[in-house]
């Protein structure tokens, strides 16, 4: 996998949060709250965004771009499809010296660790990774990192904080299935 | 902004020496051989499902859309790039010169999508998205080969371009036909299935 930096256009994901072009429609229920965690320790820039690939067979692709806050990302309002994450990405660097966006490839060669099959409306979780960065490179090659699978933080846990992000976030309000949907996945962890 | 691209182009058409279909035996020398044989992605790749998005002046596109790219060796090892290529259209018989030195392909795929982005003055990334073939694969050339059978690399794939399913078949009666039809006077190809 290569990391990447980019213009800041990839903000746009960012400030965009978990809407595409129009707001989620909050009385729709085919749709998917789909969540995930990326600890982003060992990299050069924190998670400000993730960029979910829609992919089927005979179909030109189509993307997600979802909000991510402390590494928990989700999107309220998925299709059902196969999907797995293409990107990712954030800022990093000292601030007015070296501060940019930085973009990473998760994985475009077949499956990778995030993929999932969204059949029936419901909750998809898609898993916590970690940012490991290949040691020896050097000062001038930070770009080679791999997604490892990880077990903390605990799917509980990120339930805990996605809870709280719909109860909180204005503009989530609207959302009361998808809430319903992870209180009852917590309550059965 | 200019010089970038037309770097980034030539970046593109990499320094391989890449085969396409032959039209003549001529072509192939001593130290070469003809390899015969199909690949199948089941089910087929539709056009739309691949996309190839980046300034080619040298037409880089033709080598990717409806075509599968293979690198050969004489190693068995992994390679993401070698200096020679096999260029092979999806879905029907190909002829394809083969240095004999290089018997093993050590990467294959089709490009799904293909994207050079330019991200400032001085810097231009890519984006590609591959299914990637099962490899090292091995053919079996042998010193006094001029043509060879290799069969139908049948791949199954699932909807992440992964593949799920591969397997060789023997489709030698058929190819033989389009065979001696494209080289009439030409030494029959010998059977030399793929193998892993």
């Amino acid at each position: 996998m290569i990391l990447r930096w980019w213009l800041p256009v990839v903000l746009a994901f960012a400030l965009g949060g978990c809407a595409s072009t129009k707001p989620v429609d909050t009385n729709d229920e085919t749709l998917s709250l789909v969540y995930g965690y990326f600890d982003m320790k060992d990299a050069p820039s924190g998670l400000d965004w993730v960029s979910l690939k829609q992919y089927g067979i005979g179909k030109e692709a189509a993307w997600y771009h979802l909000r991510a806050k402390d590494g928990l990302f989700f999107h309220v309002g998925i299709e059902p499809g196969s999907y797995q994450v293409d990107k990712f990405g954030g800022t990093g660097g000292i601030p007015l010296l070296t501060r940019r966006e930085f973009e990473y490839d998760f994985g475009s060669k077949g499956r990778n660790r995030t993929a999932v099959r969204i059949g029936k409306p419901g909750l998809y979780f898609m898993g916590v990774h970690q940012y490991v960065n290949h040691a020896g490179k050097g000062l001038f090659a930070p770009d080679k990192f791999d997604m490892k699978p990880a077990q903390a933080p605990g799917e509980k846990e990120l339930l805990q904080r996605l809870v709280k992000e719909l109860e909180t976030d204005k503009e989530l309000a609207g959302y009361t299935r998808q809430l319903r949907l992870a209180k009852q996945r917590l309550s059965e962890r | 902004m200019r010089r970038l691209l037309a770097l980034a182009a030539i970046a593109l058409a990499g320094c391989v020496s890449v085969s396409e279909n032959l039209d003549s035996l001529d072509e192939v020398g001593a130290d070469s051989v003809l390899v015969v044989g199909k690949i199948e992605i089941v089910p087929p790749i539709k056009p739309e499902e691949q996309s190839f998005k980046a300034l080619d002046p040298f037409n880089t596109k033709r080598h990717f859309i409806g075509r599968a790219v293979m690198f050969m060796s004489d190693k068995p090892e992994h390679q993401e790039h070698t200096g020679n290529a096999l260029n092979p259209p999806l879905q029907e018989t190909y002829f394809l010169k083969v240095p004999k030195a290089t018997r093993y392909i050590v990467k294959g795929s089709v490009t799904m999508a293909f994207a050079l982005r330019v991200v400032s003055r001085r810097q231009a990334v890519t984006d590609q998205t591959e299914l990637l073939f099962p490899a090292p694969l091995e053919l079996d050339i042998r010193r006094g080969d001029q043509a060879i059978y290799v069969g139908t690399l049948r791949l199954h794939r699932d909807e992440f371009h992964e593949v799920t399913k591969a397997e060789v078949r023997d489709e030698y009666a058929k190819a033989l036909a389009e065979y001696r039809a494209k080289f009439p006077a030409a030494p029959v190809p010998r059977k030399a299935l793929l193998r892993r």
